[in-house]
């Protein structure tokens, strides 16, 4: 049949490649849009970029960092709502997250929780606190915890020092773990936050209420 | 030796995996020693374990890779259109004596005048269907059931082009898939003098055998999809009549792929006509004797 020409190859190539981060990149989609038509417009409008600059592409680094890098950009240009978030979170009024976010019992129980049930709970929570993000720390979340990239992949992809990386990641899992004790102790999963001093009044006071 | 303070502030980057070896030792050192600080590190540990596997990834739906494909050969011709020299978008080149593989594929949604016709009720129903959807971003009747891939995978193929593995006359194509099907296949033949077939080949229509037939319809491209009707077309598909002939349809991509039942096998058209046009000729077709 017809001869093959080098823009077929490159096409052949492109999608063995690519295509094989398919799955990453629509659950990583998945998350920064949290919608599904979102997000497989999202991941297709990554994929033809890519292969429009798929000759910038340096053979032999880091393909899934690469398509990571231009989903990530694609969401931050076209997708995510506004940019007055990320003001809010490098200013001066961003809140302190110390450490003491919670008490070591309450480590420990969601270290370690008793019952099948109890993990699938936490499971359940764990998304909705990640859902619940900013979308600078969602991003964070996705690419350090979900897809295991190394700071210094996250900061080529966010196109941001390392340092803010680790500031920024710390900051996510802090906020995500205090919402995740103030549902704990709602949930009665956590039965008795000691520590009081840093788990939410409301919550605790809730939590009484429903114990009655 | 380091204390409580330090490893706290880099509790991230210990469980990161991010510590240089020698403060990693020091780390690991000062948690075989400290209760609290082996609560506060197992604690980071396990929520990102548990990030990780409460998040675990949902694969991409079925028809997400088709639709990239599809994404991409639609970048392929925009890409070639924008080549000086590169004969694309002129229907007439879709005449070309290298037979199939001298043909491009027109962009998405080519229409074309189509002599005014009786159009049937049905066909006014499908042309509201048809203002209501928007540019290419359009997805099937619902990524998330079953049977919808059956369209997508339908245009796929016709878009890829594959090449034929037989040409000639259609009796002589007729015989040549003797054998080589689960069931016998005959290509269909249409009234128009402007329609012959160009060419045929084995293909697969959502992991069942199929037979596929190419055509050129007045220069243009419809390929017809031979196979055996899979089980519940009924509920992702719908059922229309045009000029008599009763048909199922769905739509992928932006096109609309009908579906007529000729001797207990489903025949689907997909082509760079309208949906118009692609209807009228499904409901055209005769089986060849």
């Amino acid at each position: 049949m017809a001869l093959r020409n080098g823009q077929d190859l490159a096409r052949e190539e492109f999608e063995r490649e690519a295509l094989k981060h398919l799955d990453s990149l629509y659950g990583a989609a998945l998350r920064y849009t949290r919608s599904p038509s979102d997000a497989e417009d999202l991941v297709q409008d990554a994929f033809v970029k890519a292969y429009r600059f798929y000759d910038r592409f340096e053979p032999g680094t880091n393909m899934k960092a690469w398509l990571f890098r231009i989903l990530t950009n694609t969401f931050i240009n076209k997708y995510r709502r506004k940019t007055r978030e990320r003001k809010v979170l490098e200013g001066s009024t961003a809140e302190p997250v110390g450490d003491g976010v919670m008490s070591r019992a309450a480590m420990r129980c969601l270290t370690d929780p008793v019952s099948e049930a109890q993990r699938r709970l936490i499971h359940a929570e764990i998304q909705d606190a990640l859902d619940s993000l900013p979308d600078d720390y969602r991003m964070m979340i996705v690419l350090a915890d979900i897809e295991e990239l190394s700071y210094k992949e996250i900061s080529e992809i966010l196109g941001c020092p390392i340092g803010t990386v680790m500031s920024r990641l710390h900051r996510a899992r802090k906020k995500m773990q205090k919402r995740l004790v103030a549902q704990a102790v709602q949930l009665g999963i956590i039965e008795e936050p000691q520590g009081a001093e840093t788990i939410s009044l409301d919550a605790y006071r809730r939590s009484r209420e429903a114990e009655g | 030796m380091i204390g409580c303070e330090v490893l706290r502030r880099h509790a991230d980057a210990f469980v990161d995996g991010e510590l240089d070896p020698d403060t990693q030792i020091e780390f690991e050192a000062h948690l075989a020693e400290c209760g609290p600080c082996r609560v506060h590190l197992s604690f980071e540990r396990s929520f990102k374990q548990s990030v990780k596997e409460a998040c675990v990834e949902a694969p991409a739906p079925s028809g997400l890779a088709s639709r990239i494909r599809l994404a991409l050969d639609t970048e392929d011709t925009r890409r070639a259109a924008a080549e000086p020299a590169a004969p694309v978008s002129d229907p007439q080149t879709a005449r070309s004596p290298l037979g199939l593989a001298g043909i491009r594929l027109l962009p998405m949604r080519a229409r074309y005048a189509v002599p005014a016709a009786a159009a049937a009720v049905a066909l006014a129903v499908i042309a509201a269907h048809e203002r209501g959807d928007g540019g290419t971003q359009d997805v099937a009747l619902g990524t998330a059931t079953a049977g919808t891939s059956i369209f997508e995978d339908i245009v796929r193929r016709h878009s890829h082009e594959h090449p034929a593995e037989v040409q000639g006359e259609p009796t002589q194509i007729a015989s040549w898939f003797r054998g080589k099907l689960e069931f016998p296949v005959r290509p269909v033949a249409f009234p128009s003098d402007d329609a012959h077939l160009v060419g045929a080949r084995i293909s697969n229509v959502s992991n069942r055998e199929a037979a596929a037939f190419y055509y050129m319809v007045g220069g243009r491209r419809v390929t017809v999809m031979v196979f055996e009707p899979p089980a519940g077309l009924d509920r992702v598909a719908q059922h229309t009549s045009v000029r008599g002939r009763g048909m199922y349809y769905g739509r992928a991509h932006g096109h609309t792929v009908p579906v007529v039942e000729y001797e207990g096998l489903s025949y689907a058209f997909a082509g760079d006509l309208d949906s118009r046009s692609l209807m009228r000729l499904a409901a055209s077709a005769r089986l060849d004797r």
